[in-house]
């Protein structure tokens, strides 16, 4: 990826990160709430922390933009698109909504794929999100040598700090050079990592026995059925002990479900989600847009969508006899809670 | 005397008490080794073995505090259903494994495996107040400490750091707590719910009688050990800030209260502290060549010498699948942290001479009320009690009766009657179904409203812990025989706290709802009136701390008068039992004593 | 399992306990609850509680709630979704009923599941304890509007 020249176009490249960040969160919430019983308490563990990682990433990346004079924008209208979705502008990669099961983690796996280690010739591959985060960090050092910290010297500049996030990892409030690159890090540690290490290296991980594997490669635990031992190589298989991964407990949901498919308090409940979802991302958006204290309001609506969520995966898809319905996650006609703010907010390419 | 110990420090017992002392010894410069032998087993040190218990709970019929962690064979404990008298020609009284002597029963549990009772804790982290520590001087009753509320307040902030504490500091001073300058909790206040918002705010303006005084309410948010956001004010000795400890095995879980609403017993997030947490700090390689932990060993007798009365040794048996092997370790210094009526059991199987082991057994017994709302209260969110009324704790008529705190129950009347399960058998019996059903629980269960008015119990020598020889555990020790009764000082600020809830209630629009059944264990009459009492689970005295083997067993750091190298820790040590819940003062103790263990160690000659 | 009486069950619950067929269907429970009703009754006794709803109107679940056959099964139904346990049956139902049934008479809860997914919890506008929580600082909101 080219380096980016301008602060204008940083700041608009970055919202593809929030975007992406943004994708995976209905990807990952699907297979979780696919889940049935107490079978997969291990499937869910995992699937659940990569989750709460990417929400961190999506306030990192969010706070990156304040950062440097940008506004992100993760208001409903934005982000809110009919699925298959594509992961990355410019990347014929999509995602669906699916249920657990061996080819949606093969899925994961390509969200999660890992960039080619530092000293190693770029593949001609598709673009990755790590190569992406990668442009980012490089671009920014480069703007940060041209322009000095007035980088970082917005005027307004609302951080969102770790007050009311509560999940591995920390969110730091980016203010220069060094937090920008820590964020950055944080993203691309947790998330992709690169072929050289298994680990996620996160300096400030203060948690016993807490090493957690990147996500990639915990992901592959779950196909392996197997988890890393410490010194594995990472291009081969994990040897560690067992995971046991139950793949019929799952409720067997119709990928990619569609509201019009719908009908009665199915409808009812799916047009319910999708309208609590829309909301949410709009009250994110005024979160990461100057009024951090929402975030506060915005876990206990997580913890209704949760129920609402499963809710919908357990009933009959209509007119499809042996799957099960879904949450469909499609944009809802609803005026949207803070369109006052999003004027302002970056555009998506 | 032999000079080569096993050990420098041997610990009964791995529950909050123990394990703050072991830390404490671990991480001085003076490389001591320390062993703690913990009567139970080791399932809350996995995340595995947390699951375990959760679903214990969720299978159990009765979600009594001890129904997650099932009590080991070998190392039986009691549970507060366990009420039968003995003496009263029911088999079932012998079948307890802590005998109840009566008059009345002793209603109250503890927990033998690793983490030991505050497993089931609800974690709320109130200070003693000043004046709690001067009874005897301040209102001619019970029993002063030897140790005042400013000797204290240096531990306290240790024991608030170790457990994790949220509370609010100026909220703590306007109900007439004293804290260091500058000094706030680790984390912010939990946020009160919304029954105690609703309640503070219809209540205000409002007044209420109570013993021929006039009072106000005061609704006041409690400190608690559970997960809150650190506040970033707070620096600890090192002048770090306050970083949560996640869930015991899975770090980053639990970093918050989640509202799980099931604290009492088991917080499934581990949100709220667990003394495994502490032991998670010492148990690292750092340690490994001078710490041990034993786990399924119970502790039976301490050895005498005969001239000094120093402890020689420590027995214990140690169980496994069908073996039980006693075997015997020597240490430098022995400390019991078994809790109040293990403590006891083990001392008095010791045959320690001195005549109050066992005696002065209290708890905080309480009273329920509860009433009907004729608002949305919103109820089972949000941890068991997150605000209790204060203005009852401290007030000159504890010269007459005594002082009581009165907890907001957000859980509606989940202690009273059961509920929600009461509530449906109770429906379904007046034939309701349907949308009818549903209609009326609802109506029912969001407007219950449920007070606990947990007072004070004295100090009193009648009411002891023995051991009684024709009773014996399954490794053959006498087992523990309680002999207990509230006199006319709780029994009256029990009634007293009645008349107090019927006025509270009409002042915030709550119809009273409370019936006592006579035919409780906890039922009594008192002048006209009559109530059923509970017990807290707050287990105190057995070894009282004062200033002599003539008035206490220990002294101010623990130690017994006669044994020099013995101490006894815990909520045994306390001369009276205020109106705070226990465990922050049992940790705060630990700190303070730990600093006697190491200045006796750095003696030349230790057990003098 | 047989099909058809399952959705029979699921119909009749739903109108036992007020709760919409989505909303029992959201609980998951209701093949766990059809064995267990199954194991603790019978088959037989099962079948014909079933069959004695046609249609079922409110007058006729009226009269069968004081029917000292269908009544008790009914009862232990609604209790069974309300709250995830099954009671034993009275003693005078199981004297005349039980002759084919091989399970004992017994009190328990059902699984973790049944206790989570218990109704009363729903009807109620909160969550299990223990499950399902409301996140940090839910319960100093108002609670949540009725529907
Ligand atoms: C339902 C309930 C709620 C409570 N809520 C609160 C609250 O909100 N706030 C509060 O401050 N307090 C609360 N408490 C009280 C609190 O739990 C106790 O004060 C606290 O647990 C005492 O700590 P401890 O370490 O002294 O004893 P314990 O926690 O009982 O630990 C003693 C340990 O010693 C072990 N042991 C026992 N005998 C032997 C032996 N012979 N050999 C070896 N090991 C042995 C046990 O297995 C156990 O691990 C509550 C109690 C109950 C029951
Ligand atoms: S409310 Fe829940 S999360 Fe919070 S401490 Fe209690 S059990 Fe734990």
């Amino acid at each position: 990826m080219e380096l980016i020249k301008t602060i204008e176009q940083l700041r608009t490249e970055l919202q593809a990160g929030v975007v992406v960040e943004h994708t995976t969160i209905p990807v990952y919430l699907v297979a979780l709430y696919s889940l049935r019983g107490d079978a997969n308490a291990r499937v869910r563990d995992v699937i659940h922390h990569v989750l709460m990682e990417e929400m961190l990433h999506l306030t990192l990346v969010a706070n990156l933009i304040n950062a440097i004079g940008g506004k992100p924008n993760l208001c409903q209208k934005t982000l809110m698109v009919p699925f298959p979705a594509p992961l990355l502008p410019g990347n014929n990669f999509k995602v669906n909504l699916s249920a657990f099961s061996k080819s949606t983690v093969h899925d994961f796996l390509q969200i999660e794929k890992p960039a080619p280690a530092a000293d190693q010739p770029k593949g001609k591959g598709r673009r990755t999100i790590g190569d992406f985060y990668d442009c980012m960090r490089d671009s920014l050092k480069l703007l940060h040598e041209q322009h000095g910290d007035t980088l970082f010297s917005a005027p307004s500049n609302p951080q969102v700090t770790g007050k009311f996030y509560y999940g591995p990892g920390e969110i730091v409030p980016v203010t220069n050079l060094e937090t920008a690159l820590f964020a950055l890090k944080t993203i691309r540690d947790q998330g992709e990592g690169d072929s050289h290490t298994i680990w996620e290296r996160e300096p400030n991980y203060r948690f016993k026995g807490s090493l957690e594997p990147a996500h990639y490669y915990r992901f592959k635990q779950l196909l392996d059925e197997r988890s890393w031992r410490l010194h594995d190589d990472p291009a081969k298989l994990p040897t560690g002990p067992g995971v046991t991964v139950s793949w019929n407990d799952v409720y067997p949901m119709k990928r990619n479900p569609k509201i019009e498919h719908y009908d009665g308090e199915l409808k009812e409940g799916a047009l319910k989600f999708n309208k609590r979802y829309g909301e949410l991302l709009c009250l994110l958006n005024e979160t990461f847009n100057g009024k951090p204290e929402k975030m506060g309001v915005a876990i206990p609506m997580m913890s209704q969508l949760r129920d609402l969520a499963i809710a919908v995966i357990r009933q009959p898809y209509p007119g499809k006899k042996g799957f099960n319905a879904g949450p469909t996650f499609e944009p809802v006609d609803q005026p949207c809670g803070c369109s006052a703010l999003a004027k302002g907010a970056v555009a998506v390419k | 005397m032999n000079t080569q110990y096993d050990f420098d420090v041997v610990i009964v017992g791995a529950g909050v008490a123990g394990l703050i002392m072991a830390k404490q010894i671990l991480e001085d410069a003076g490389n001591f080794r320390v062993l703690v032998l913990e009567a139970g087993g080791e399932r809350s040190k996995s995340f595995e073995g947390h699951r375990e218990y959760l679903k214990n709970f969720f299978e159990a019929l009765i979600k009594i505090p001890n129904s997650p962690y099932p009590a080991e064979f070998y190392a039986p404990h009691p549970n507060e259903l366990e009420t039968k008298l003995l003496n009263k020609n029911d088999p079932a009284a012998e079948l307890q494994y802590v005998l109840q002597n009566g008059p009345q029963p002793f209603r109250t549990t503890y927990t033998r495996s690793l983490g030991g009772t505050v497993q089931h804790w609800l974690g709320t982290c109130l200070r003693l107040r000043p004046s709690d520590l001067k009874m005897r001087t301040t209102y001619g009753r019970g029993l002063d400490w030897p140790l005042t509320y400013e000797e204290l307040m240096p531990y306290y902030r240790k024991a608030e750091f170790e457990i994790g504490v949220a509370g609010d500091v100026d909220e703590q001073k306007l109900d007439g707590f004293k804290f260091e300058d500058g000094y706030v909790y680790p984390m912010e206040g939990i946020p009160k719910s919304y029954v105690d918002s609703e309640l503070e705010r219809r209540l205000n303006g409002h007044t209420f009688t109570y013993a021929g005084t006039t009072q106000k309410p005061r609704v006041t948010a409690s400190p608690q050990g559970r997960n809150g956001i650190p506040n970033p004010k707070y620096k600890d000795e090192n002048k770090n800030q306050y970083v949560p400890l996640g869930a015991v095995g899975r770090g980053d879980l639990g970093l918050r209260c989640e509202g799980n609403s099931s604290c009492v017993p088991i917080c499934p997030a581990q949100a709220k502290y667990t003394p495994v947490k502490t032991l998670n700090k010492i148990d690292i390689p750092e340690y490994a060549d001078r710490f041990s932990i034993l786990y399924n060993s119970v502790a039976t007798k301490l050895h005498i010498e005969k001239e000094s009365g120093n402890i020689e040794s420590l027995e214990y048996k140690k169980y496994g699948r069908g073996s039980i092997s006693t075997k015997q370790v020597t240490a430098k210094v022995y400390i019991l942290a078994a809790h109040a009526v293990e403590n006891a059991k083990l001392l008095l199987n010791s045959s320690c001479k001195n005549d109050l082991i066992g005696r002065n057994l209290m708890d905080h017994p309480f009273v329920l009320t509860w009433g009907l709302s004729d608002w949305n209260a919103g109820t089972f969110r949000g941890p068991a009690v997150t605000s209790t009324i204060t203005s009852l704790c401290d007030l000159p008529t504890r010269k007459d009766l005594s002082a009581c705190r009165i907890e907001i129950s957000n859980w509606g009347w989940n202690w009273a009657t059961g509920s929600p399960y009461a509530e449906v058998d109770e429906f379904l019996g007046q034939g309701l179904h349907g949308q009818k059903l549903r209609e009326a629980l609802k109506n029912n269960i969001s407007r219950q409203i449920e007070f606990n008015f947990l007072t004070e119990q004295l100090p009193d020598k009648d009411n002891r812990v023995t051991i009684d020889e024709n009773f014996r555990d399954e490794l053959e020790l006498p087992r523990p025989k309680l002999h207990y009764q509230l006199g006319e000082y709780e029994r009256a600020g029990l009634i007293e706290a009645k008349k107090v809830s019927d006025q509270i209630f009409k002042s915030a629009g709550v119809t009273d709802c409370t019936k006592y059944d006579k035919k409780d264990p906890g039922y009594f009459e008192f002048g006209q009136s009559n109530a059923v009492f509970y017990g807290a689970g707050h287990i105190g005295g057995t070894h009282i701390m004062g200033l002599n083997a003539n008035d206490s067993v220990v002294d101010k750091d623990q130690r017994s008068h006669d044994h020099r190298n013995l101490f006894a820790i815990g909520s045994g040590s306390f001369p009276t039992m205020g109106t705070s819940n226990p465990t922050l003062t049992i940790a705060a103790l630990s700190f303070r004593s730990a600093e006697a263990v190491l200045r006796q160690l750095k003696q030349a000659n230790p057990w003098n | 399992m047989n099909d058809k009486s399952v959705q029979k069950f699921l119909q009749l619950s739903s109108v036992l306990t007020g709760f919409s067929l989505f909303e029992l269907r959201a609980s998951d429970c209701t093949e766990e609850f059809y064995e267990t009703t199954q194991r603790q009754i019978g088959r037989e006794n099962l079948e014909a509680f079933l069959a004695n709803f046609a249609d079922t109107t409110q007058a006729d679940i009226d009269v069968s709630l004081a029917n000292s056959f269908l009544g008790p099964i009914a009862k232990n139904i609604i209790r069974m979704w309300y709250v995830g346990n099954w009671v034993a049956m009275p003693d005078e139902w199981w004297a005349a009923h039980s002759s084919e049934i091989f399970a004992a008479n017994s009190t328990f809860v059902v699984s973790s599941q049944a206790y989570k997914e218990g109704l009363v919890w729903k009807a109620a506008d909160t969550h299990p304890m223990g499950s399902k929580s409301g996140g940090f600082g839910s319960w100093a909101l108002p609670p949540a509007e009725t529907k």
